[in-house]
């Protein structure tokens, strides 16, 4: 059943494009004759002349459209850098040594103990 | 300690602690790029503010303004009593700061440091200490009274038994919360609210009648502990404060007596309803600002130099627990008129005991 269904198309089909040209050819045979150019030539022969004879419109200038630039991937945001810690080297490098320290940490004279009896 | 053994950082390792991490300007300010220490010193803190150092990793340390070592609220509580609104503020613009605030503490002087008052310097090579230790920090300052009493330093009067039998360094019951002021509603002074500890946080056998027959209620509701079972304790009298010609704050005071006196409870409390309290005297006196000014206590009498003590030299047996006689009939036991001084009469008529309520003699 399937096949004869398919033949019956495919004989469709060719009968369908044989008629098809029998129209084109015969059309081809009743095309009027091109017009005969005042200079007798061929229009057809002469693009350019053809293209004269054919008023086509200017173009209508499109702007040309501006691709923005692909937006960069976003990068992620990084951890804050930790804060710049303010250098305390001369901190360090000072009261880690006796010998500087002696030097520099002087407590400021201190006064004779004026108090009389227990606090 | 010298003055660089003050400031030197000795221990090696303080670098690698969180503390030695966050870098010495995060809290001390100052310029530790610099080469010259007048340089360095610029807009250097010696102390750092709490709020601003400690405050950002410790979030309880704001709390601590409500301690009583930062806000001296208990001077200042005391101070109130006996003057007006005009003499105190005499006080304040120059005395209170030249003798008084040198006991304001900070976190720093009992965590890293000694406290300014006993000296200053880091107590451990700018070490953090979780727990300050005790001979720099409380006793440092609390010497005099508390450290002699506690120790046994007073001759003739022995330690507390909570320091020689109990081993209890001064946190086992002064604890966190109360150095840093967690404590609701914040108090007024040392003795303000509850008894912190009480004894019977410990001792709850007590309350039941147990541990001796004398702790029937009528003793236990009435009488504070530590009038039976304090030793002897130092009283101090008149303390003048003044300045030297060149600006020096210093003081002058009377030799201290050792005693022992039981007083009318004048300030009866839920928290604290004895009748009858332990008392020390008080150094203050009517002139004890004289050098800044007239009469600058003149409502001395408002508040008694006779003062609700917690003595601490804590023992199981006192001369109060020989016998009943030790108090019922002994009238030199009691705060009387006597034991005064004439200008401090007036100030302890709620504290003294007249001599018909001292308690009858009972025989045992």
């Amino acid at each position: 059943m399937v096949k004869n269904l398919h033949l019956l198309k495919s004989a469709g089909v060719v009968l369908l494009l044989f008629g098809l040209a029998l129209v084109v050819i015969s059309c081809d045979s009743l095309a009027p004759a091109p017009p005969t150019h005042p200079s007798g030539q061929d229009p057809m022969e002469n693009w350019e002349s053809f293209d004269a004879m054919v008023a086509t419109p200017e173009p209508t200038r499109v702007p040309i459209a501006v691709v923005p630039p692909p937006t960069p991937t976003k990068v992620p945001t990084p951890t804050p850098p930790p804060a710049i810690m303010a250098p305390d080297d001369g901190c360090v490098t000072c009261h880690s040594s006796e010998e500087m320290l002696k030097e520099t940490a002087k407590e400021e004279e201190v006064a004779e103990v004026l108090s009389e009896g227990e606090g | 300690m010298e003055g660089w053994e003050k400031v030197i950082l000795s221990n090696q390792e303080f670098a690698e602690t969180i503390h030695g991490k966050m870098g010495c300007v995060t809290c001390h300010n100052g310029d530790g790029s610099a080469d010259e220490k007048e340089a360095a010193h610029q807009n250097m803190r010696r102390e750092p503010i709490a709020a601003e150092a400690c405050d950002q990793c410790h979030t309880n340390a704001h709390s601590d303004s409500n301690s009583l070592h930062s806000t001296l609220k208990g001077y200042t509580h005391a101070l109130e009593q006996r003057t007006t609104d005009e003499s105190m503020s005499v006080i304040m613009e120059e005395a209170f700061g030249n003798h008084c605030e040198a006991c304001h503490t900070s976190c720093g002087q009992c965590h890293v440091s000694r406290p300014t008052s006993a000296g200053a310097g880091l107590s451990a090579g700018h070490e953090f200490k979780k727990v300050p230790p005790m001979n720099l920090t409380c006793t440092g300052c609390h010497g005099s009274r508390v450290e002699n009493e506690f120790k046994g330093k007073n001759e003739g009067i022995p330690a507390d038994v909570h320091w020689t039998q109990g081993g209890m360094p001064c946190f086992e019951c002064h604890t966190e919360d109360q150095m840093h002021g967690n404590i609701e509603p914040a108090p007024e002074y040392r003795y303000d609210g509850a008894p912190d500890p009480p004894c019977t946080q410990c001792h709850e056998e007590v309350l039941e009648g147990e541990g001796a027959s004398e702790h029937r209620r009528v003793h236990i509701e009435n009488i504070q502990c530590q009038v039976c079972h304090a030793a002897d304790y130092k009283n101090c009298y008149s303390c003048h404060v003044q300045k030297s010609e060149e600006g020096t704050p210093f003081y002058k005071i009377e030799p201290s007596v050792m005693d022992f006196k039981i007083g009318l409870n004048p300030n009866i409390t839920e928290d604290r309803p004895w009748k009858w309290i332990v008392v020390r005297h008080a150094p203050v006196d009517p002139d004890t600002f004289a050098y800044y000014g007239d009469d600058l206590l003149p409502n001395f009498d408002q508040r008694p130099t006779w003062l609700y003590a917690t003595p601490h030299n804590i023992q199981r047996n006192t001369a109060r627990t020989e016998s009943c006689s030790s108090c019922h009939g002994n009238k030199d036991i009691f705060l009387s008129e006597d034991d005064l001084l004439p200008y401090e009469i007036e100030a302890n008529q709620g504290v003294v005991v007249p001599e018909d309520e001292i308690p009858a003699p009972r025989g045992r």
